[in-house]
C-alpha cells in the first residue's frame, strides 16, 4: 500500500493513521540523526 | 523508566566472522501509552518493528511494559523510535484530523447537512441511516473509542462505511 505524504489533506480516513505514523517515524529518524545517531 | 535486560539469551550466527546476538529487554511503560504505540489495527507497532528490525510486544500485567526483542542495535533503535513516536504521534494525528475533518466540508455530506460536531453528525444521519455505535459500545460516547482514535474519527469512519453500504443514503 502506498502511504500518501503528510502534506495536504488525507481524503481516505483509513490512511490517517498510516500517514501519521509514517510522519512520526520520519521525524524520529531525523531527530536522531541530528543528534549523531545512526539507524543502520 | 525501568528496564530489564535479558540480552544474549539467543546467539545466532550471521556469518563465520560476524556474530549477532538476539536479546530481550523489558521497559516499564504505563498501559495508557500502549494505545498510541499499538495504533489503529496495529499500524504503529508494525511500522516501529519494520523501521527498527526489532520485535515489540506489550505486557499489561503485573505492570504495563514493552518487551523489545532483537540485536543490541535493533533494540536501541526501537526504543529511540518508540520514545519519539510516543511524544509526536498524538500531535501529528491531531494536525491531520484538523486538516481533514471539517464537518461542514466533508465530501460525502450534502450541502443541506452541515453538523458542527460528531454528536450532531450522528443526530443528522439518524434521520437517513441507522448509524449504530461500535459493537463494543452501547452508545455514541467518547468511551466508544478503544484504539486511540478520536471520537470524531470513529464517527466519520462509521459514517463512511454506512454511506458505502447504503450507496449514498442522501439520494
Amino acid at each position: 500500500m502506498t502511504i500518501p505524504s503528510f502534506e495536504g489533506r488525507v481524503v481516505n480516513q483509513d490512511q490517517v493513521w498510516p500517514v501519521a505514523v509514517n510522519e512520526a517515524i520520519i521525524r524520529a529518524k531525523q531527530e536522531s540523526e541530528e543528534q549523531g545517531d545512526s539507524f543502520k | 523508566m525501568f528496564s530489564t535486560d535479558y540480552a544474549n539469551i539467543c546467539p545466532r550466527s550471521l556469518s563465520s566472522e560476524q556474530k549477532e546476538v538476539i536479546g530481550v529487554k523489558r521497559y516499564e511503560m504505563d498501559v495508557k501509552y500502549h494505545g498510541i504505540l499499538l495504533g489503529k489495527k496495529g499500524v504503529t507497532v508494525k511500522a516501529l518493528e519494520k523501521a527498527s528490525g526489532a520485535t515489540i510486544r506489550f505486557e499489561t500485567s503485573p505492570q504495563g511494559a514493552l518487551i523489545i526483542m532483537g540485536t543490541d542495535n535493533q533494540r536501541q533503535v526501537a526504543w529511540k523510535l518508540i520514545t519519539s513516536v510516543q511524544a509526536t504521534l498524538p500531535k501529528i494525528l491531531s494536525q491531520i484530523r484538523d486538516q481533514n475533518i471539517r464537518f461542514s466540508h466533508h465530501p460525502l455530506l450534502p450541502n443541506s447537512c452541515s453538523p458542527s460536531s460528531p454528536f450532531q453528525l450522528v443526530e443528522h444521519l439518524g434521520a437517513c441511516i441507522c448509524l449504530s455505535p461500535p459493537k463494543h459500545a452501547t452508545a455514541w460516547t467518547d468511551s466508544a473509542c478503544e484504539h486511540g482514535e478520536s471520537f470524531t474519527e470513529l464517527v466519520w469512519c462509521h459514517f463512511e462505511q454506512a454511506w458505502r453500504t447504503h450507496d449514498n443514503p442522501f439520494i
